[in-house]
């Protein structure tokens, strides 16, 4: 009897480490890419993935100092960098330099590829690793800045072709405009310490994002709840992660769900509860019990509302002894996913046409005294909007 | 004999008005009235339950108190100073906790009541929210037996149920703020539905199962209790400014006219007298607003928010157990229609109601504007005895034993015991 549990415990345990050794490649390209990657190279709990960085500037890559770093048509650019070029850019990436990426991908299950769009490198790069990685089956998520407003019209619209070709390739693509990035950094921060910050808060991006696909040991989520969910329409994605160590304080879970909560680019607790489906990640050490965990899932489930599709990811990891780490996605759909398609039955259409004609649905809408106060939604309903506008009631005014 | 003086006093900053009672506790553990202080409010200074215009709030409620300080002749007791607290941003949610009944003979004790409802008070809640108050549910004997009071009863386990209500931290304190501003620190926050609970509900519909109602002007709060217990709560930011708004939106009217055709119900008695227009003198000459109209707009409002409780309720699967029904109260409980209507959506007997057990100087509080204020003073009187408690103490059914040790045992008790409350 002993000996037979011990079996199932052995072949558990067995289990467990396999999905630890799942490989996530995390890839900088260009400038900033390689920047993010440097930082993130240096983060606790990075030692797991396999980190790369690509690029046509050879100073860029000997600054990062990274083992993985793979420069890019230096045949014919000499690691001048392709100028903001995308032509460039794309002749970089083609035949010698491309097979030595995909060997580094190869056997990966998730690639996780960042970059800063606008530029030469990026900007082509990101659809190449894109196409690469679909051939090869490897599920891809690009994490890419676009560049500030003051960075100009023709840099944006370079960025914005970038990415649409990217849409066609890539599983899932979260874009981070610059402005928001800087938005949430003190003015009076030296330019300097504002970058590495803003790098150093996309690398922690990247590195909650790659923790989706271990989180299988005790509570599963993976890349697949993930595409489930962004692939359905165009969606608005925030992302926040929190960390806190053990020696910060009995309460150590509760201080990385108030980071977590303070995360700059998730955009307050208020998106939280806007958002239609929100995943959910959390990586502890193995010494992680039971109440810390619950109270950290649950405290982020009070911000949702009911119709909330929550996905919601534990893991333990050795790397992650004595440190709690949440990872929050939360993901809003530009139009609600479960819409009722109009006159969708012929019958309901005649009904229609039988009724009286109703009022044009596009008069704006007064909430008179209330239109400056905090909104006052309710299962999709604005309720501070009189009722029987909402229902399409008319009223005799009198004269 | 002055010492044994016990003053309570209790503030509501509502949305339509800023309203101060002040009460008195005899031993015997009624409370009289011995001032009432009122300021209205106009539209805007308070908005759905959150406080706008802090300077005028606090100028209104100086106002409130002095007049109330005056009429009593007494000096506000600020250790016995509360004040109820509403808003979009309190929820509740069921907290459960267990102990294992170890000792002698396997007895449950008080002690083992206290631990369980302190165990099930331990809730995950958002960081930048705070426990507002949380009352005391039923027992659940070995996971069988469902009982009030489980003290006596033989048992491997007991499981106890509490009904937490919870708020942001900062919304909460807004409502302190303009006390702290006169210099009344240490102002007791409470839910204003559980305050409106304590004023107007009897034993009998606490014990058999009742939906409360409280309709204000800005917020709509409900709760729902069976066996004792709070059941469920919760609150929506519409209330009768909101039918005001409606009118004010459909009928192109000013929002004061609004407020006070609400207010003293114009369109109903017009309607008595076989007046089927309503004559407006405007800027641009007089108009005739049919009644119907009037009278559409407030009863599709009514309706659907009774509607958004019911739809609220079904969820929690405890409407078939409202034996006694509902009960209305707060200004919205005034409209002519609300009971017929309450009535249709719940399919239950609808009651209005008012102040129980009103007593004092003060005449004019039969009215279901005041049940929540009232009932924040009855709150407020039962909370001092919990707090004061020694081994002689108050009547709660829980605190009725609780013997001097567990108390000066530990201060944390004590703390729970603050807000927590037992019907």
């Amino acid at each position: 009897m002993a000996e037979k549990r011990d079996k199932i415990l052995g072949s558990h345990k067995m289990n467990n480490a396999s999905d630890i050794t799942a490989k996530a490649v995390v890839l900088g390209l260009g400038n900033a890419g390689t920047k993010i990657v440097g930082e993130l190279s240096q983060l606790n709990g990075s030692s797991w993935l396999s980190i790369g960085a690509a690029d046509t500037d050879k100073s860029s890559l000997e600054r990062c100092g990274l083992q993985n770093s793979f420069p890019v048509g230096f045949e014919w650019t000499h690691g001048t960098g392709c100028g903001g070029n995308v032509i460039k850019g794309e002749r970089a990436f083609a035949h010698p330099s491309r097979t030595r990426i995909i060997e580094f991908l190869s056997g990966a299950s998730l690639v996780v590829v960042t970059g800063g769009m606008g530029g030469g490198t990026a900007t082509a790069g990101c659809s190449s690793i894109a196409r690469a990685a679909k051939k090869m089956g490897i599920p891809s998520i690009f994490i890419i800045t676009t560049p500030f407003s003051f960075e100009g019209h023709s840099k944006r619209e370079t960025a914005e072709g970038g990415i649409k070709m990217l849409l066609t390739d890539a599983d899932i693509v979260i874009s981070v405009p610059n402005d928001i990035l800087y938005s949430s950094i003190a003015a009076h921060t030296s330019a300097e310490d504002a970058f590495k910050k803003s790098d150093i808060e996309i690398a922690r991006a990247v590195l909650g994002i790659a923790e989706i696909i271990r989180c299988r040991n005790i509570l599963s989520a993976d890349i697949s709840d993930f595409k489930n969910i962004l692939q359905k329409r165009k969606s608005l994605c925030c992302l926040g992660l929190g960390s806190a160590e053990r020696s910060e304080g009995e309460n150590f879970s509760h201080i990385a769900l108030e980071r977590l909560m303070a995360s700059p680019l998730l955009g307050g607790t208020e998106n939280i509860r806007e958002a239609d489906a929100v995943i959910l990640t959390l990586t502890g050490g193995p010494e992680l019990n039971i109440a810390e965990m619950r109270h950290s899932l649950e405290a982020v489930q009070r911000y949702t509302e009911n119709d909330t599709k929550l996905i919601v990811g534990a893991n333990t990891d050795p790397l992650y002894a004595d440190r709690i780490q949440l990872t929050l996605i939360s993901v809003r759909y530009e139009f609600s996913p479960d819409a009722p398609e109009e006159f969708s039955d012929v019958a309901d259409f005649q009904e229609q046409l039988a009724s009286d004609q109703p009022e044009l649905p596009l008069l704006p809408v007064s909430k008179g005294i209330f239109t400056n106060t905090s909104r006052n939604i309710f299962s999709s309903q604005d309720l501070d909007i009189p009722t029987f506008l909402r229902q399409g009631v008319h009223l005799d005014k009198g004269r | 004999m002055f010492r044994n003086r016990h003053i309570i006093t209790a503030v509501e900053i509502g949305t339509s008005k800023i309203c101060v009672l002040i009460g008195e506790a005899n031993q015997q553990g009624h409370i009289s009235v011995l001032a009432h202080g009122e300021s209205p409010v106009e539209s805007g200074v308070v908005c759905k339950g959150e406080i706008i215009d802090m300077d005028r709030v606090t100028r209104y409620l100086d106002e409130a108190i002095e007049k109330a300080e005056y009429a009593a002749d007494v000096d506000i007791d600020s250790n016995n100073l509360y004040i109820s607290v509403t808003g979009s941003h309190i929820r509740s949610m069921k907290g459960s906790g267990h102990v294992i009944v170890s000792g002698e003979g396997r007895r449950i004790s008080q002690e083992h009541m206290v631990e369980a409802l302190r165990n099930a008070t331990m809730v995950p809640i958002p960081p930048e929210c705070v426990i507002l108050n949380s009352v005391d549910g039923n027992f659940l004997i070995d996971g069988l037996r469902r009982i009030a009071d489980p003290e006596g009863q033989i048992a491997d386990k007991l499981e106890a149920f509490a009904h937490i209500i919870y708020g942001n931290r900062n919304c909460i304190e807004n409502f302190q703020a303009p006390l702290r501003e006169l210099g009344y620190d240490g102002s007791i926050p409470v839910f204003s539905a559980i305050a409106a609970a304590s004023g107007i509900l009897t034993d009998d519909e606490l014990k058999n199962g009742v939906l409360m109602i409280d309709m204000g002007a800005g917020t709509t709060e409900y709760m729902l209790f069976h066996d004792s217990g709070a059941q469920a709560s919760g609150i929506l930011a519409v209330g009768c400014d909101h039918m005001a708004n409606d009118l004010s939106v459909g009928l192109d009217l000013n929002i004061s006219l609004c407020r006070k055709m609400i207010g003293d119900n114009t369109t109903h008695s017009r309607k008595e007298h076989g007046q089927a227009f309503i004559e407006i003198d405007g800027n641009i000459g007089s108009r005739k607003i049919p009644a119907v109209s009037v009278e559409k707009i407030v009863d599709l409002r009514l309706r659907e928010l009774f509607g958004l409780i019911l739809s609220q309720l079904q969820s929690t699967r405890m409407l078939p157990f409202i034996d006694r029904g509902i009960v209305l109260t707060g200004g919205g409980a005034l409209l002519p229609q609300v009971r017929e209507i309450a009535g249709s959506v719940f399919e239950a007997p609808v009651r209005i109601g008012s102040p129980l057990e009103l007593s004092g100087s003060v005449t004019n509080l039969k009215s279901p504007r005041y049940g929540m204020v009232f009932g924040l003073l009855k709150h407020g009187d039962r909370d001092r005895q919990i707090r004061k408690s020694g081994p002689e103490g108050p009547s709660g059914a829980i605190i009725k034993n609780i013997d001097r040790k567990l108390i000066s045992a530990s201060r944390d008790t004590m703390r729970w015991l603050k807000n927590a409350i037992k019907f």
